[in-house]
């Protein structure tokens, strides 16, 4: 394609490009629209730590309940064995 | 090379003003480029879509603000983002509208189409309809005059393939011009 076709590609891509327009609170839909994901984000983390701390105090509390009173099960005494 | 956000201890006070800082720049941005990148929506075929597109873009530019070379790559970024969902969208209704019946949307209201000349009507259209990669290549470099370097990145191409792209998309158009002139 020629350098005057070039031309006329840009002219048209200009022209039409021209005509368009963008609603005049966009920004500020935007920047609610960003927000919002960020706050959701955020609270999923937060769900998810929540979570994965009850798990850990459920599964600790339910080992400790279930061991003997004096069965050591975080530490092993190895003392006691000889 | 710089980023973003320098290294500093993470306390309240520094998560809140670099949330600050990001909106400001995202601000600033924005009210720069918003238009010039919904303009470039719309060529590449993002039609009615072309704001929702661009605010997607915007809010996963938000998203990875951290992971940012520098504030530099913001707009490249963003470019790339809405190069990929626009092919995605594009993809998406050609499926769509090979099981309905679909009205073709114009670039533009009928009222503005009337400001465009009949011919360059007429090459924007062979534009949409050459493949995907020859139309962001062609777009990227006669509208946003982009060099080769900067349309690979926004399309994750080699410069190699965006040449061969270019030129392929140039031929077909040339076609169309050529019938232009005969006319």
């Amino acid at each position: 394609m020629t350098t005057s076709g070039e031309q006329r590609l840009e002219e048209a891509l200009r022209s039409v490009a021209s005509e368009v327009t963008t609603s005049p609170d966009a920004y500020r839909e935007v920047r609610t629209r960003w927000r919002r994901k960020e706050r959701r984000r955020r609270l999923i983390v937060a769900a998810l730590a929540t979570a994965v701390v009850l798990a850990t105090n459920g599964i600790a509390l339910w080992a400790l309940n279930d061991a003997r009173p004096d069965q050591h099960i975080i530490f092993i005494d190895h003392t006691r064995s000889r | 090379m710089a980023t973003v956000n320098e290294e500093v201890p993470d306390t309240v006070e520094t998560l809140a003003g670099r949330d600050a800082d990001r909106e400001a720049a995202l601000a600033a941005l924005f009210h720069r480029h918003h238009l010039e990148l919904v303009r470039l929506a719309i060529l590449l075929g993002a039609e009615s879509d072309a704001e929702d597109v661009v605010a997607d873009a915007f809010c996963e530019l938000h998203r990875g603000w951290k992971r940012l070379r520098s504030e530099q790559a913001a707009l490249p970024y963003l470019r790339a983002v809405i190069v990929n969902r626009v092919r995605m969208r594009v993809r998406h209704l050609q499926v769509v509208r090979k099981h309905v019946e679909w009205v073709r949307e114009d670039v533009a209201s009928a009222e503005s189409q009337a400001m465009v000349r009949d011919d360059q009507r007429a090459l924007v259209a062979a534009l949409r309809e050459l493949p995907e990669r020859q139309r962001e290549a062609l777009v990227l470099r006669y509208w946003l005059s982009l060099k080769e370097v900067e349309i690979a990145e926004a399309m994750g191409i080699s410069a190699g393939a965006v040449k061969a792209h270019t030129a392929r998309g140039m031929a077909k158009l040339g076609k169309v011009l050529e019938a232009q002139d005969d006319d």
